[in-house]
Order: structure tokens, then C-alpha cells, then sequence
């Protein structure tokens, strides 16, 4: 299988010294295309500190980035936000779509940047937004869209670029379960079909259930893998017996 | 962030001491144009009490009146500035309001901390105001005297009367805003101070009705103003006036956001590179903001065209004046005697000649008109080195039983083009009009000219005189030279010298130009100043919308780049229609002064882009840097 993304060693702390705090400890991470992976673990665990420094949002403290075998940690600031839009998806809780754009200029927006062909760009955006069911809503703007048909045009605009990994940070976070059902499917069907990878962090067990693979991170470090080898239904208990076996409690995590 | 405990025992004023120093920086700009606005109330007053003005005489009126119109159009523009300012500060810091409403203050002790940052901040802009005026009193004077073409000496001058007026008047309006500030809060609710900034926004309406009717609108009222002889003057521009205003406002209302809209349904134009960004940001706004676009497009306008009315006048009144005294001095005489006396004066009092003109010219008593030879003209023409000069000898070319007509010096506007003139009993037809500095006003009778031949015919008939102009090197100084003189020339020799000239009317447009100009500059920076304001606040809002920007990749250079655009087009919506107007009030006025003003046009223009660009300049940057920064 074709190697994504793979770190070294990767660590990052916070703070000044004699008062550090080590977010990341020594992390090594291979992802594989196609894959989709859940990062869980409980609070301060490190795992929204993980996604936005394999993102490229933020620096290590020191280790290895390599995208495609390419060291991103060299790259200059403006080589790395190009980097970032072409290569790098984004999903948020929030969604963070912008809300003076149509949904239609939404989706455009990170082709339009790097002034793609408008011929292409509107292939792209009919052909995405067919495939998260948008069609009928181009032309709307975010105030005027539920919250699972936001997170569907942030996860259209993720995509357009066909990056080479889509980051989903909390994705369900702030949906009802059904839209959350809803746009796990799209992940899903966008993983399968479209052979996207995708990194996903979640504390929901439902949520992690979708992914082909899951770690959970505990103080910085990975503390454990699970592979789904079944259905998702019996994966989905698996996850919730290990989540519990750690000691947090099903319930809190739920 | 101060703890609960310790608010409690602060007191409200040292709280508000605490945040003024901590907000130094916002404030920055708002204190430059209000000690700019001090400085220069305080030096438009100061004007009418300085004694050296008081003294001399026939200024008095005009240093007066002009004073006061000055200082009350700077307190109409404090009183806007503050309110407008007050609203942005407000609005800025809803959000610290809320917090400490949360944290259990009462509103009036809200309400007077916040007051009284405003009134701390405005009675520190008084007294720096004052001190930098009353330094910078005396270059104001004299450039004032310098522009005026005054000539007196100007003394440091403190006056004690123009600080108590200053002070008084700046404390009023201090205190008005101090008490509306302070009701302001008071009527706020908490729920409203902790959302102000998280309002969605959404998609304006387009009235497309409104939107094409603003356009007949305005070319209506510009159809009333240019035809303003149908109308009347003061019909028409009552009329222009409303109209303009009421046009303005939908245009921006209604018709921009027809063209914004238009722009973002053109993917091709939308979709390349950051136009995405500044287009729909600009989009969204259009209807928080269209006020300030209209009330920016009416103050470029007001600001354009009186600065070019007045730079006009001025311009009027030199290139007049040149035709009115062409010469230091003039008087008709062909005795010899006289003229070596005059000579001597002259030289007695160290005036070095520089040109001495002497011309025969006929004088036909019964229709009041000079008759020079066509051969004088021209001599006259260049030794005065007339600007075109050969142009209107070709242009007159040979005369024959035709004339020339110069215009009586001081005519402003000719009413009526004449075919015909008759001198001496003899009808002649008019080959060309013409404008040109011939005698002056020395001798204040249209001139004909003729050929050589016809003014030998015509000799017989008129009386012939000899017309003196001599140039001296410094016509400013010729008070004393037009006494002595007055005394040996007798009195139809009309004796004419530039200090004659040069009293009343010159003085008066010196000091309305240099107010005029003044008062130009003021409201250059008040424009500045409200769009500088108005596209803070709207940083501040966009300052979320540029950090998902950032996460999705814009390159800084990008981020720069669509914050050019979205502050350009916020600068230059209104710029363009405030030119255009006020394109449209010249042309009406050099309609009625029958003169060319594009000189003077562009000059205003030119300046006021100049200032204005600077003012871009300093909105982006504070943009960026707000936009940029994380915190």
C-alpha cells in the first residue's frame, strides 16, 4: 500500500521551561491511502494537538512530518499554505464555512484561490456537491442550511482539491445523531468511493465506529490500535468495551 | 483581567485611567483629529483678535466674518466627529461592557467609566490641541498674510479671549457627548453587549427598483444643475442638492449591490484568486455600510467642489488681475516734463524699472472706446509677454475695415456677442473678441483695433493721447510712489498703480482662499477619518472569517491582497462618485464665471486623492494588523 503520511518522533510541548507540558510524546505514525482513521483518547489527551500539527495549522516541537515521503517541516511559510489547500482537507465542529458565501462559493472557494479554470471549478463543484446530496442548495447561503447540510458543504469544500488527506476534527461534535448518521455515511461513502483518506478525531464511540482503523492516545503517546476485522455494528461494541476497560467510564465518553 | 474583589475597590475613575492606557493605540487616531480639530478652532479664532489684524482697518470686516464662519464649520465637524467616533468606540467595546456587566457592575458605574474615558480622552486632546495651536499660531498667521498678499509683520501673539472660547466651546460639546455616551450604556442590555459581534449577517435584498431610480435621480438633479438658467439659480440648487443627496443614498443602498451582486454571479470573474474573498465580504456588508458610503460621497463632494470654488476664484482673480494691472503704474500724458518727473519719483524712491510701455491711442469721447494701431497692439502684446500671444496675432491676421475688440479690464462675463462697433461715426464689423491685458484698468474702456492706415483716417477725427505703464520690481511696495505721485499728476492723467489695485478685492480672496483651503484640509481628514473608523470595526468582524481563511491556506500575501482589494473598493466607490459630482458643480460654475476651471479642477482633485490615498494606506495596514493577529 502507497505511504500518505508518516511521522518520526513527534513531539510538542507547551510552555516555558520548568513549567512544560508535553502534549505530544514521541508519536510514530504511518497512514496509508485510502484509510480511515480514528484518533480517540480522553480529554487533554493530545489528539486535537496531534491533528493540527499533522495539518500543518501547527509546529512540532521537534520530529518528522513526511507527506509523500516530503518533509513538510522545511517549508516556508507561503509554501506551506499552498501546501495546505492543495493537499490538506478540512472538517470542523464549527464547520467553519464562511457565511457571506453562497454554498455554491463556498465549495469553490479553495480552487478559486489558486485560480483554477472557472470551466473546471464548476465541473467540481456540481460533481461534489451531487455527490453530498447539495444539488438543490447552491445557491443558499450557511444561515439558511441545518447543521448536517453545513458540515456536508464544509466536507464538499474539503475534497474539492482532491488532497491527498481530509482531517475531520469533532465532525459530528455539534450535530443531532441522525445528521451526525447522516454525514458519518458521507465519510464513508467518500472514503470508499473515492478512495479518500481521512483522519478523524473523535470521542464518540459511534463515530469512531465508522473508521477502518482506530488509536487511542493517552497523555501524549499512542496507548493503543484497534482494527475493524467485522461489522461496523460489532466494531462499535468493541470500541465502547475498550473505551470502558480504560477507566474513564462509557458514560462520560458517550 | 481585573478580579471581581478587586473591581469592587478600584474606583470607576482609575478604571477608567487603566483602560484608556491599555487602549492608547485604538485611541491614536481619534486623538490626532481631535488636537488637529483643536488647533485649528483655536487659530481660526485667535484670527479675529490678534491686534495686528484688528489694526489695519478694512480688514477688520473681512478677517471677522470669515473667522466666524470658519470656526463654526469646525465645531459642525467636531460634533460629527465625536458622535461618529463615540458609536464606533462603543460599538468596539460592547463586548469588555458585557463582561463587566457579567461580572456584577451596575450599568451608571459601567456607563460613567466608559463616559469618562471619552471625556478623559477628549479634554487631553483640549490641552495638547491648544498648546500645539498657539505654538503653530504665528506660521498660520503668517502663511495667512503670505496667501493673502498682506503685507505686515506677524508677532507671537497669545490670546487670552480665543483659549477661553476654545475651551468653553470644546467643554460643551465634551460634555454633551460625556452624557450621551454615558445614557448610551445605561439603556444597553447585557444579552445586546455580549452579542454584538456574533450577529449573522445576511444576504441583502436587491431593490432593483430603488437601484435604477437612484440613477434617473441623479440625472435629474444634474440636468437641473446644468440647466439652472430654467430653473433659476436658487431653485436649482436647492433642487441639485436634495436630489444629489437622495441619489447618493440609494445608489449605494440599492444600485451597488446590484453591481456587487452582478460580480458575484460572474464566476469567471469571481473565482480568480482573492476576489472570491474581498467580493463577498463587500457583498454582506453593503447594507451596514451604505450610509457612510453616501455621507463619504457627499463630503467628497462638498470638500471637492468648494475647494475648487475657491481655488477657483483665486485663479479667476489672478488671471483677471493680470489683465486688470498689467503694469506697476499707468497714467496718460505726452508732456515731457511730466513724464521725467515721474521718472524721478520713481528713482528717488529705489524702484528699479524693469519695463516702460508708452503707447498713442484715440479716444472717441461720445461712445466711451479706445482706438490703438494694429501695429501697437502687437508691440504691447510682447513686451507684456502675453501667454499665447502669437496665436492672437495670427488670429487677428490683417485688418481690413475690420477691428479687433479687447474687453473693458474687469468685465467678468461677456453677456452678449456684438457683430459691430462703431468708432467715430464708422460702423466697423468685429473680426474676434479677445480677453488680453492692453492699458489696465488704468484706462477702463474697451479698446478697438485697427489697421495703421485706419488709425491715421481716424486721427483726424479723435483726439490722440499717450498712454506711460511702466513694471517695477516690486509692485506690493508702491504706497508711498502712488502719494507722491498722486500729488504731481494731475487728474486726467487717471493715475493707476498696483497699490490702487491691490486693496480691498485681492485681501478678501486671499483670506477665503486660505480658510477655504484650511478648512479643505479638515475635511479631507474628517473623511479619512470616518471611513478609517467604519472599516476598523469591519476588520474586526472579518478577523474570524480570515483565520478560516487561513486554516483553508491563504498565503499571507493573499490575505494582503483581498484586504488591498475590500479596503480599495471601500475607498474607491465613494471617491468616484464624489468626483463625478462634484465634476458636475464646477462645470456649472465655470458655466457661470465663463471661464475654464479644469486647472484649478484637477488641482483639487489631485490634492484631494493625494491625502486620501494616504489615509488607504494607514486603514490597510491597521486592517492587516488586525485581520493578522491571533490574540
Amino acid at each position: 500500500m502507497e505511504l500518505v503520511l508518516e511521522t518520526r518522533k513527534l513531539v510538542k510541548e507547551y510552555g516555558s521551561r520548568g513549567m512544560v507540558f508535553t502534549a505530544l510524546d514521541g508519536i510514530d505514525l504511518k497512514v496509508y491511502k485510502g484509510e480511515f482513521l480514528g484518533i480517540m483518547g480522553p480529554s487533554g489527551a493530545g489528539k486535537t494537538t496531534l491533528l493540527n500539527v499533522l495539518s500543518t495549522i501547527d509546529k512540532p516541537t521537534s520530529g518528522d512530518i513526511l507527506y509523500e515521503g516530503k518533509n513538510i517541516l522545511n517549508m516556508k511559510n507561503k509554501e506551506l499554505s499552498i501546501f495546505r489547500r492543495n493537499n490538506i482537507g478540512f472538517l470542523f465542529q464549527d464547520f467553519n464555512l464562511l457565511d457571506n458565501m453562497s454554498v455554491e462559493d463556498n465549495i469553490a472557494l479553495p480552487l478559486a484561490l489558486s485560480k483554477v479554470n472557472v470551466k473546471e471549478i464548476k465541473e467540481k463543484v456540481s460533481k461534489f456537491s451531487e455527490f453530498f446530496g447539495l444539488k438543490n442548495h447552491l445557491k443558499k447561503y450557511p444561515y439558511q442550511l441545518s447543521g448536517g447540510q453545513k458540515q456536508r458543504v464544509a466536507a464538499a469544500r474539503a475534497i474539492i482539491t482532491s488532497p491527498s488527506i481530509v482531517f475531520a476534527d469533532e465532525p459530528t461534535g455539534s450535530l443531532d445523531s441522525k445528521s451526525s448518521q447522516e454525514l458519518l455515511q458521507c465519510l464513508l461513502r467518500m472514503n470508499e468511493e473515492l478512495n479518500t483518506t481521512i483522519i478523524m478525531v473523535t470521542h464518540d464511540p459511534f463515530a469512531a465506529s465508522y473508521c477502518k482503523r482506530i488509536l487511542y492516545l493517552k497523555d501524549g503517546k499512542i496507548h493503543a490500535r484497534l482494527d475493524k476485522d467485522s461489522t461496523r455494528k460489532e466494531f462499535f461494541k468493541r470500541i465502547i468495551d475498550f473505551v470502558g476497560s480504560m477507566g474513564g467510564g462509557v458514560s462520560e465518553l458517550l | 483581567m481585573l478580579a471581581l474583589w478587586e473591581v469592587a475597590l478600584v474606583n470607576s475613575f482609575r478604571l477608567a485611567i487603566i483602560n484608556f492606557k491599555r487602549n492608547i493605540k485604538t485611541y491614536a487616531m481619534y486623538l490626532m483629529a481631535m488636537i488637529f480639530s483643536v488647533a485649528t478652532y483655536y487659530n481660526f479664532v485667535s484670527m479675529r483678535h490678534n491686534p495686528q489684524f484688528m489694526k489695519t482697518k478694512d480688514l477688520t470686516i473681512y478677517v471677522q466674518s470669515s473667522s466666524v464662519t470658519a470656526s463654526l464649520l469646525m465645531i459642525l465637524f467636531i460634533i460629527f466627529f465625536i458622535m461618529y467616533s463615540s458609536n464606533f468606540f462603543l460599538n468596539q467595546r460592547k463586548k469588555e461592557i458585557g463582561i463587566y456587566a457579567f461580572m456584577g457592575i451596575d450599568n451608571y458605574k459601567i456607563a460613567f467609566i466608559f463616559a469618562s474615558e471619552g471625556l478623559l480622552l477628549g479634554l487631553m486632546s483640549l490641552a495638547i490641541g491648544l498648546f500645539l495651536g498657539i505654538l503653530f499660531n504665528k506660521l498660520f498667521l503668517m502663511l495667512l498674510a503670505k496667501v493673502a498678499l498682506l503685507n505686515m509683520r506677524i508677532d507671537f501673539f497669545i490670546s487670552k479671549r480665543a483659549i477661553v472660547e476654545t475651551v468653553i466651546v470644546y467643554s460643551i460639546v465634551l460634555l454633551i457627548a460625556f452624557l450621551k455616551g454615558y445614557f448610551d450604556i445605561i439603556r444597553t442590555n447585557l444579552i445586546d453587549l455580549m452579542n454584538t459581534l456574533k450577529k449573522t449577517e445576511e444576504f441583502p435584498k436587491v431593490n432593483y427598483l430603488k437601484g435604477f431610480a437612484s440613477l434617473i435621480i441623479i440625472g435629474v438633479a444634474y440636468y437641473i444643475a446644468v440647466n439652472y438658467g430654467k430653473f433659476g439659480f436658487g431653485n436649482a440648487l436647492l433642487w441639485t442638492v436634495i436630489l444629489v443627496i437622495i441619489g447618493t443614498y440609494w445608489l449605494f443602498g440599492s444600485f451597488l449591490s446590484m453591481i456587487i451582486g452582478y460580480f458575484i454571479k460572474r464566476k469567471k470573474f469571481l473565482y480568480k484568486g482573492t476576489n472570491i474573498v474581498s467580493f463577498s465580504n463587500l457583498a454582506f456588508r453593503i447594507k451596514d455600510n451604505y450610509r457612510t458610503f453616501a455621507a463619504v460621497a457627499v463630503l467628497i463632494t462638498t470638500c471637492i467642489t468648494s475647494f475648487g470654488t475657491v481655488s477657483s476664484i483665486r485663479y479667476f482673480v489672478d488671471e483677471n488681475h493680470k489683465i486688470e494691472v498689467p503694469y506697476t503704474v499707468t497714467y496718460i500724458s505726452n508732456n515731457q516734463e511730466v513724464i521725467e518727473k515721474v521718472d524721478e519719483i520713481i528713482e528717488n524712491l529705489n524702484h528699479q524699472v524693469q519695463l516702460i510701455e508708452k503707447a498713442n491711442f484715440l479716444f472717441d469721447t461720445e461712445t466711451g472706446r479706445v482706438v490703438v494701431k494694429l501695429s501697437t497692439f502687437q508691440k504691447i502684446l510682447s513686451d507684456l509677454n502675453v501667454k499665447d500671444k502669437d496665436k492672437l496675432i495670427s488670429k487677428i491676421g490683417q485688418l481690413d475695415n475690420e477691428v479687433a475688440y479687447v474687453e473693458r479690464p474687469g468685465v467678468v462675463m461677456n453677456m452678449l456677442e456684438m457683430k459691430e462697433v462703431k468708432i467715430g461715426g464708422n460702423a466697423y464689423k468685429i473680426k474676434a473678441q479677445l480677453k488680453v491685458p492692453l492699458f489696465g484698468s488704468g484706462v477702463p474702456y474697451p479698446c478697438a483695433i485697427v489697421n495703421d492706415e485706419e488709425y491715421d483716417v481716424l486721427k483726424l477725427k479723435l483726439e490722440e493721447k499717450q498712454f506711460n505703464g511702466i513694471i517695477l520690481d516690486n509692485p506690493e511696495n508702491t504706497e508711498d510712489l502712488t502719494y507722491k505721485l498722486a500729488e504731481i499728476l494731475p487728474e486726467e492723467s487717471m493715475l493707476y498703480t498696483y497699490f490702487l489695485a491691490g486693496v480691498s478685492f485681492y485681501d478678501l480672496v486671499g483670506i477665503v482662499y486660505f480658510l477655504g483651503a484650511f478648512l479643505f484640509l479638515v475635511f479631507v481628514f474628517a473623511t479619512g477619518s470616518i471611513i478609517y473608523f467604519k472599516i476598523l470595526s469591519e476588520s474586526f468582524k472579518d478577523k474570524g472569517k480570515y483565520e478560516i481563511l487561513k486554516k483553508l491556506g491563504i498565503t499571507d500575501i493573499e490575505l494582503k491582497e483581498s484586504v488591498s482589494k475590500q479596503v480599495g473598493l471601500f475607498f474607491i466607490m465613494p471617491l468616484i462618485v464624489g468626483i463625478i459630482h462634484s465634476i458636475v458643480a464646477i462645470s456649472v460654475l465655470s458655466d457661470l464665471m465663463k471661464y475654464s476651471l479644469t486647472i484649478p479642477t484637477v488641482i483639487s482633485i489631485g490634492v484631494f486623492i493625494t491625502v486620501y490615498s494616504i489615509f488607504y494606506i494607514l486603514t490597510k495596514r491597521k486592517y492587516i494588523s488586525v485581520v493578522e493577529n491571533q490574540a
